[in-house]
Order: C-alpha cells, then structure tokens, then sequence
C-alpha cells in the first residue's frame, strides 16, 4: 500500500507488467493455440477482425419455427448471423424443456429465456449429445445452479464466477464425463458444438436470403 | 490545464492497461480479485495525489472526463437498447467486474448486478473523487 501510494511511476507501470506476465503465463501454457492452430478461436477471431468482422454480425430472422416437440431438454441450440467474427454461430443455449432455454446474455447474465429468441437469428442449429437423456437431464441441472452468475463476453473456462453462453453448456456435460470442445481451446465459441464427435446434428435451417 | 491533460492521460493509461490485466487474471481464479483491488488502491492513491496537488474541484472535473466514457456508453444504451454498448461498458468496467462477480445470486437474480455495471464509473469516482476529497476536508479542519 505504501508503495502504491507513494510512487507514480509505479502505479503506471504495474499493469503493463502485470498483463505482460499474464500473457505469457497464459501463451506458455496454451503455445498450441498460439502457432498454427487455425481452428482456435483466437485464429478465427483474429482472421474475421482483420476482413473488418468484429462481433456478432446483422441479418433477417429466421423462417424455421423450432417447436418445442422436436426438442428435448439438454439440446443445445445455437444461433448466428452473418458476418459474425467467431464462426458461423454467434450464441448457444441449453434447452431446459416447456420451452424455456438456458443462456448466458450479455444484459441479464446466466438466464432462462423463451425458445422464440433463437427465431430472432439467421442461421439456426440444434444438436443433441450422443447420451442417455437421464445425462443430458444431469447436465441441466448442472447447469442451472449457475442461473444469476456474471455473464462475461470473454470468459475463460477456468473457474466458477464468470460464464458466457458456450461455457455454461460445456461445463455441465464436462461434470457429466462429456467434452464437447474438441480441439482443448481456451475459450469456446458456438461452433466448436458443432465440431464435436459426441453430439448429433439434429437441424440446420438459415434464413432463405442467405442460402 | 496542462496538469489536467498530463493527469487525465495518466488515468486513461492506468485504465487501459487495467481491463486487460484483469481480464488475463480471470484465467488464473483469484487473481483478478487481487488485480481489481489492486486497480482500486492504485485511483485511491492517484485521487489523493491529484486531490493534494490540483484541488477538489479539479479534480472532480478529471474524475468526470476520466470516466466519460462509461457514462457515455450507459447513456448509449439507454437510448438505443442496442448490446452492442452493454458489451463495450462491460469491457470498460472490467476493473470491477471481479467484485460483481462475487455478489450473492440473490442480488445477480434480482438485476441487481447487471445494473452495477452501469454504474461502474460512477463507483470509480467514489474511490478517486469522494473518499480523497473527504480525507482531504478532513485533513484541513
């Protein structure tokens, strides 16, 4: 604390030597990602800024009406638009089941929303974990003891306190023995589901515009 | 004026370097809480210098272009409801993020930690404009 207080140039330059730590601690443990990996997110990310893509992309919404018949609960549901920087998919949730979807958004944190939401997207997809359902009603429950915690956009996988929507579903098939990132990213984007050997493709729908 | 600018340039560096920093620290858990108490006791300390150095009107004038950007990215999105800038002042706002993060669920179910980060800024001018402000009175009487 005296240090702090007492010295100005201290205060200025600890969190650029703080960050710089940090980074490579974190580039030390994850070089993989780092070279020649271009299926990370960070790759997929940095590509898209570079083409002048840098969040979620615009477009119509969808024309597909998901019913709540072909859906049960632990489906994951994803949503995209085009132009989005991370992949094809911009959002995911879990299904919980009478219509009411699990997600981390960005104003109301970790949160139960209506299925209808994902008719609000361009590109749609629904994929079921190959499970039995009593695992994928496990990973519900799993995930719904982190209903109210802090959405962050850039969550990392490690700890409890921060979730953004793809974390809060890998997480709770993790509990279940499920690892549905393939590729061991630091982060998890909406695609990365689709990539993963232990889920099926149930529907792929986009909006007529775009096909 | 010029030791408004020098200060205010040094309020954006500290703060530019801090949301990275905090925001690499959640990979660690338990570091960023450490980072975002060390980002407070490093606002004290640069609004009890500035308080000692500039006056308490100053620096409520710096303490308000500093943290214009927050205000301005809330004001944002209240008028036009778009994410896009929930995203940008949740960025902005990574400093305290950690200490929202810890809030019982009870307060996150109600909203109450959504509207926290609205007002992020305004938490921050509390450590730097009215807590060295008080101290600063108080070392005057």
């Amino acid at each position: 604390m005296y240090w702090i207080r007492n010295n100005s140039v201290s205060r200025m330059a600890l969190f650029p030597v703080l960050s710089a730590i940090l980074l490579l601690i974190i580039i030390a443990q994850n070089t993989s990602l780092i070279v020649g990996r271009r299926d990370s997110v960070i790759y997929t990310y940095t590509a898209s800024f570079l083409n002048g893509n840098i969040g979620t992309g615009y477009g119509l919404p969808q024309t597909y009406f998901l019913s709540e018949e072909e859906l049960v609960p632990g489906d994951i549901i994803l949503g995209g638009y085009p132009g989005c920087a991370y992949g094809k998919y911009s959002h995911a949730g879990l299904y919980l089941g009478n219509g009411e979807v699990l997600e981390g958004y960005v104003d109301v944190g970790v949160s139960r929303q209506p299925l209808e939401h994902y008719m609000s997207y361009s590109y749609l997809c629904v994929l079921r974990v190959r499970t039995e359902q009593k695992n994928r009603n496990n990973a519900v429950n799993y995930a719904l003891r982190y209903e109210g915690t802090c959405f962050y956009p850039v969550s990392f996988k490690a700890g409890d306190r921060y979730w953004n929507c793809t974390k809060v579903i890998w997480r709770a098939y993790l509990e279940q023995g499920i690892n549905l990132d393939l590729h061991n990213d630091i982060f998890i984007a909406p695609e990365s589901f689709c990539l993963s050997p232990a889920v099926d493709i149930l529907l792929e729908k986009e909006n007529d515009h775009y096909s | 004026m010029i030791i408004i600018h020098k200060k205010l340039g040094r309020l954006y560096f500290i703060q530019a370097f801090a949301v990275p920093t905090v925001w690499l620290g959640m990979y660690i858990p338990g570091i960023d809480v450490l980072l975002a108490i060390v980002y407070i006791l490093i606002i004290f300390a640069e609004g009890k210098s500035s308080m000692d150095s500039l006056g308490s009107s100053r620096v409520f004038v710096l303490a308000l272009l500093w943290q214009m950007p927050g205000f301005l990215l809330a004001a944002l999105f209240l008028l036009t409801q778009s994410l896009y800038f929930v995203v940008m002042l949740e960025l902005w706002a990574t400093p305290l993020i950690p200490f929202i993060s810890l809030l019982p669920k009870f307060l996150a179910l109600s909203g109450i930690a959504y509207y926290q980060v609205f007002f992020a800024a305004l938490l921050v001018m509390i450590f730097f404009f009215v807590i060295p402000f008080m101290l600063y009175k108080w070392g005057n009487k």
